[in-house]
This record gives structure tokens, sequence and C-alpha cells, in this order.
């Protein structure tokens, strides 16, 4: 593609998860010269997965950190599950990436700084939104209304599943649309059979196999990009060198690198957007090379902001100008706020009676999924919106005999067998727009790099709270219902944050003054400016959000390139 | 089995296998053999504890889990990556808990009228172990040391190669996932070590 301009790139665009990546690829495969720039160190696909394969004994503290160095530098990142020694790496160091909290609203941010960030660490589950969803807003008045709906978005889920390839059971469900799966992993006996209970139990519930971004039948495209099918280690952050799950380096990354127009910084911090005031257009991006400290400026025609919620907005927010002295794009104000998470923590696990004489053999990587019911059909007075239960059946080995009594002969003999049968899930709610949930710029603290750490000031609220009653409430109800005993109910609360689906702060919305991007991910105020990470959501609905990055990604690449085609950028 | 393990020999211990393994030992399990032969044969000054402690814990472990027809605690070596544990992994508040903790120990037996508690029968030790279990699954118990401790030895054993793959089973590249199985094909419980395991 031909500028009238001289400018370094046709495009640039700032990160390398998940939404990066699709950047990059739809912008390439389109013809544009496209510089993608990450604030982390270089990642090469297999190579560097240097805990991938190693059995426990194979690390010298079999997978658990040494505390002092857990206390000291990661003491927000040991709150995610899948933060261990065999994945550390691609996790970051919190003591030299600050950010600030108000002491009594924590909010955990949890964040990987390298080529493909989240996406080599994500839980892949992936769901479409629905018009339940994108419609929501508008219904209770929280929140401004998505400027697009299912329709819009659909042609768009149908082109990433295929790419990225999605296992999955078609359902015909309204409130969570089918998609292009590859074949589904099978139910082990338990969850088949709790399915069959549950659902008599109640006709407007269903389980299902859960929907997830692993190669069961790998397509043409897939194998040509060295992708294979998933061997069910359920290693997965830790890389996997089969590529069977989607990930920036697996999949997109290596997508564009083929079409010979993509360029690749690595260790490049981007502090701003530069804005152009004459152009009335951002001219490029300010960033710091990690390594040598220097700072330079990259100049395209399009800058596509993919650094994480959180990431993208400080980015905005610290874009000043004297046209927009409160962050590039940022002339409604909204700018920060709305932040969501996915409410969760809560949920039940039970005992099921029987199949004492059956096991399963593999690690699946996908548990099961029960799709959001309330809020659907009826009217559910406790609270509005919804949530979604993840939860799959298993048989507890060796750990629970930590919390069982016995020593000596009789233990080492019952832990050789697995215990009984249990069946567990734990919810995904929606969190409710506020504009009181948000983040700025600390003027008086910055990082390493003279960037203004982001202070985050974001709680559970009112509707919020009533979602997680009802998790632990109806999870409890819903086990009984399908015949499990000994039925716990776990009714924990996860701090904003730690279900790892931030959203929001810089959200789409048809009115330039309450909102920050129109319907293609274009900032309002800036038409060659587009987000298309998670801070462009306006609700967070209660599915996994990724699926839904990829799709809004790929739509805004289109409608760019298109843009730009046409002289409107 | 051997009442003091330090008394192994690297000949003792490969005649006890023979016998372990009815007579016919695997290459696999001969080469895993040899290397915990190896390891042992190599220094085993302990790194934190000092040498009552470490024996204080030698024979806890082996009480917790013993050698039946696979080996146990011992034989995987679970006291000495305590030990290696509480030397290069463990915060100084965790050092203090154990150290602290083993002489609790020693005092309940000494308080039983033994002199110590390495010093007391096999059987007193034995009793003394099952009152702190009863007392830390107790109804409203408080976290004891001893539930912390056991967790760590059923880490040390089940996360080792011993206890993964000979006392439980353990896939490295499972392939497939059959979803319904007989057990007794499988046999045992599967290893697994996958998310993170708060100790």
């Amino acid at each position: 593609m031909t500028s009238d301009k001289s400018t370094d790139f046709d495009a640039i665009v700032v990160g390398s998860g998940i939404s990066g990546g699709w950047a990059a690829k739809e912008l390439t495969e389109r013809g544009l010269k496209v510089l993608l720039l990450e604030r982390g160190r270089n990642v090469t696909h297999r190579q560097d997965y240097v805990t991938e394969g190693k059995a426990s004994w194979e690390l010298p503290f079999r997978g658990q950190i040494p505390e002092t160095t857990v206390d000291r530098d990661y003491s927000v990142q040991k709150d995610c599950y899948a933060f261990t020694d065999y994945t550390k790496q691609f996790f970051v160091n919190d003591r030299e990436n600050p950010y600030a909290t108000p002491d009594d609203k924590p909010f955990i941010w949890i964040r990987g700084y390298h080529l493909g960030g989240r996406s080599l660490t994500w839980h892949r589950q992936s769901y479409r939104w629905s018009d339940l969803d994108f419609g929501a807003n508008k219904l209770d008045g929280h929140g401004v209304d998505w400027p697009i709906r299912y329709k819009d978005l659909a042609p768009w889920y149908d082109h990433v599943e295929t790419f990225a390839g999605i296992s999955g059971s078609v359902e015909g469900l309204p409130q969570l649309p089918d998609g292009q799966f590859q074949p589904p992993f099978p139910m082990n006996c338990v969850e088949k059979e709790v399915k069959k209970k549950l659902e008599a139990a109640f006709p407007d519930r269903k389980l299902i196999i859960g929907r997830t971004a692993h190669l069961t039948a790998p397509t043409k495209e897939q194998l040509a990009l060295g992708r294979s099918r998933c061997m069910n280690r359920s290693e997965c952050q830790r890389g996997c060198s089969f590529g069977a799950y989607f990930s920036s380096l697996s999949a997109t990354l290596p997508a564009a690198n083929r079409t010979g127009n993509l360029t690749t910084v690595t260790d490049a911090i981007v502090d701003s957007v530069v804005y152009d005031s004459d152009d009335k257009r951002a001219s490029g991006v300010r960033a710091v090379d990690v390594k040598t400290r220097e700072r330079r400026t990259y100049s395209g025609r399009l800058v596509f902001l993919c650094a994480s919620t959180l990431g993208t907005t400080q980015i905005m927010l610290n874009s000043r100008s004297d046209s927009f002295p409160q962050g590039i794009a940022n002339s409604s104000g909204v700018l920060g706020h709305y932040l969501m998470d996915h409410v969760g923590g809560a949920g039940a696990d039970g005992v099921f009676g029987g199949y004492g004489d059956k096991y399963y053999s593999g690690r699946r990587a996908t548990g099961c999924y029960v799709p959001r019911f309330r809020n659907v059909t009826d009217k559910d007075e406790r609270f509005l919106r919804g949530f979604g239960y993840q939860g799959s059946a298993y048989r507890p080995s060796w750990s629970r005999g930590a919390s069982t009594e016995g020593i000596g002969v009789g233990l080492k003999e019952r832990l050789r067998q697995p215990g009984p049968w249990r069946f567990g899930i734990g919810g995904f709610g929606e969190m409710l727009p506020d504009k009181l949930n948000r983040v700025r710029l600390d003027e008086k603290d910055k990082d390493a790099w003279d960037i203004p750490i982001l202070q985050v000031e974001c709680e559970h609220r009112k509707n919020d709270h009533a979602i997680m009653d009802a998790i632990a409430t109806d999870a409890e109800e819903l086990l009984k219902g399908a015949g499990l005993t000994d039925v716990t109910v776990n009714r924990q609360k996860a701090p904003p944050g730690l279900l790892i689906h931030e959203m929001g702060t810089a959200r789409m919305g048809h009115d330039p003054s309450t909102s920050v991007l129109n319907e293609f991910n274009q900032a309002h105020d800036v038409p060659n400016l587009f987000v298309t990470d998670g801070s462009a959501m306006t609700s967070s609905a209660c599915q996994n959000p990724s699926l839904t990055y990829m799709a809004l990604t790929a739509r805004a690449s289109a409608a760019a390139v298109e843009m730009l085609k046409e002289g409107k950028l | 089995m051997a009442d003091d393990p330090n008394l192994l020999t690297r000949r003792s211990v490969l005649k006890r296998a023979a016998a372990l393994f009815g007579g016919s030992v695997t290459a696999t399990q001969l080469s895993l053999l040899m290397r915990s032969v190896a390891a042992m044969a190599e220094d085993t000054t302990p790194r934190f504890l000092n040498q009552e402690q470490f024996s204080m814990i030698e024979r806890i472990v082996d009480l917790i889990i013993p050698e039946t027809d696979t080996r146990g605690a011992l034989g995987a070596g679970v006291h000495h990556f305590i030990d290696l544990m509480l030397a290069d992994w463990a915060s100084p508040q965790r050092r203090a808990r154990y150290v602290a903790g083993l002489e609790d120990i020693d005092r309940r037996a000494r308080q039983s009228g033994a002199d110590s508690f390495s010093a007391s029968s096999t059987a007193q030790q034995t009793v003394l172990l099952q009152t702190l279990d009863k007392e830390t699954f107790a109804q409203d118990a408080i976290d004891t040391f001893f539930g912390e401790f056991k967790k760590m030895v059923l880490f040390a054993y089940y996360s080792s190669e011993t206890g993964a793959t000979i006392e439980l089973r353990y896939q490295r590249i499972p392939g497939d996932y059959r979803p319904c199985v007989p057990l007794d094909e499988i046999g045992r419980a599967w290893f697994w070590n996958g998310y993170s395991y708060d100790l």
C-alpha cells in the first residue's frame, strides 16, 4: 500500500497479546506494512518454553517458588492459579512494575510482559456473546448502549474461530451462540451422568463441554502454521510446542510474518501516542528501549492500541497535548472509567456416588460449562444480568491426604487409589459498568521509565455482591438437584482483577460525549486511532471475553484498511 | 526394612530392591534406583536442620509414609528434600515454625517419659504422631505444625520420581484423553502437579 505521506509504517500495533496478534495478522494480510511493538522480551515459540514437559522432580523445588522471592517480586502475581515455578517466566515482576490501589480496595492485576503477552497463559475458554449481552446496557440503563449487535460480530466470530481453532459442541442456545467448532472434547462418565440429572431437574439449564481454543482436528491452514492436535497434557501455561492451543506465538504472529509485512520490535515500551493537531490525527507513538533507555518516535498512518485493558488506557491517559489535556481521544472524560472484571470465586463441590471402577486417562485441558440461565427468559428478583459456571467431574489424587486423618500404611494404601468421584463448579458473573470504578495516572509516582504509574480504584458494588451470593446459592441447588451428596459451598468472593477478565476504561458507544470509541473501535476524536483490546468493552457479560476481543480486532482491522483505502483516514 | 536408614549401603539397597520387585528389576527401575543410590552416596549432611532435627524428621516421614511393597518416604529421599526446601525455599517464618514444631514434638515425647523423640520406641513415636494427627483434624482445630508438616511430606513423596511413577501413575505426554476407562486398566491414582499447590 502506498502512502501519500512519508511514515515509517502503514500501521503501528502496540502489544502482542491476543488482540495485538490479531491486529498484526489482519493488517499485514491486507497488505499494510506493520510495526508491532512489545514492551517485554522476545519469546521464541518452542525454544523458550523452558519448563515444557518437565516432571516435578526435574525442577529444584518441584514447581514451588522460594517464598522470599514470591514475597519480594510476585506479591500480586502469586494470586493467579497458574503462577508456579513452571510458569513464572511468563508473569511480571511486581516490584519492577508497580501500580497503586487504595489500602481497602485491592485490585489484582495479573500481567505478562513478553512477546505473546497473556495469550501464552490464558485459560483458553472461548464463548460467543449474544444479544442478551450486547443489549444489556440499553435494557436496564447501566452503562451506555453498545454500538454493535450480535449480527455485526457474528461473521467475525466465524472468521476468528476458523483460524484459531475452537473445540466445542453445537447446542442451539440463544444466550450462547454456536460457532465454527472443531470436535468437542468428550465428557467423562460422571459428567455425562451429572448432565443427565441436572438437565432433568432443571429444564432451563444445561451442562455442556467447555469450548476451548485447542485443536482437536487441525485444518490444513493450522497444520501449515506448524500447529497440531492437543496432547492432553494440560500444562498449557508453560507454552506448547505442538501449537495445540491458540496463542499469538503459535498462530497469529506466524501468519503475519509469512506475509513479509511485519516488523516486530520487542523491549520497546510505548509511553504515549503522538497527536498532530494540524492533521487531527495520531502521527505515531513514542517508545523507550528497555535495554538502551533510548527514546524514539515511530510514525504510522494507523495506530492500533492492543496493550491490554489497563495498559492501553495508561498509554492514552499519558498521551497529553494541548488538544487533549486529559489524554488522547478523551474529550468525553470517560477514559479510565467503567472498569469491570468478572465476579467470582464462589461455587460448590460434592461427591458423586458410584462409578468407583471407572477412571479417565489423559489430562483434558478444559472442563464443562453451565451457560447462563438467570435473566434469560424469566426475571430474577435478586440481581440484574447473570452468570455461568465452569467445572468438571474428577477423582482427587494424593493431595486429598493432606486434608484427612491418617498416617502410615493405611494412608499410603488409601492414596494409591483415586478418591471417590467429585463434581465441582465455580461461577463467573457479570459486573455492572460503574463510573466510580476507574483508573487514573499517579502524578507523583513514576516507574523506572518515567511513566506515571496507574492508580486503580475498583470495588464490587450492590449488584455484583448479589450475583456472587446467587452464584453460591444456585451452585448448591444445582449440585444437589444433580444428585451430588456432601455438597460444600464456597462463598468466597474474589477481589476485582483476580478473574483476569478486566475490561472497560475506553469504552465503545454511539455518542462521542459519553464514550471513547465508535462501532469500529475507532476513537471518536482521532479517526486513525483504534483500540481493540479489553479496554473497548462497554459491558462485561459473563462469558470469557478473549474470543470477543479477537472478533472485534479482526472487524476493526478490516474496517480500518477499508477507510484507509477510501482516503478517509 | 532398615531401622536406621543411614546404614543403608549400595549393596543392601540393591539386594532389597531385587526382593522388592520379586527378583525382576526393569531397566527403568534399575536406573532410577542407581540414581537414588548415587544420591545417597553423595553428601548426606543436612543443610538446614541440625543432626538431631534431621534424625527426627527421618523417623517422622518414615512413619507417615512407610516402605511397603514400594519404597516409602525414606526411599524417595523425602527427608533430604525437606531439608533442601528449608535451606533454599522456605521463608524465615516457615523455618522458625519447623524448628519450633520439631521442638514441640520432642517436648511431647519427653512429657510421655522418653529421653527424647528419637530415643523413644517406634510404638511410642507412632502413638505420638497419631495423637498429633488427631489433634490436627479435630473439630475446630487451629492450624497445627503437624498438619503443615504432613502436607509437606505428602508433597515431597508424591512429587518425587518414585512417588509419581512407581507408587502412582504418571504420563508425561498422554496423547489422548479417554474419558471413561476401567480403573483396573490404570491400576492406581494419577500423579499430576499442575497448578499451584499451597504448602
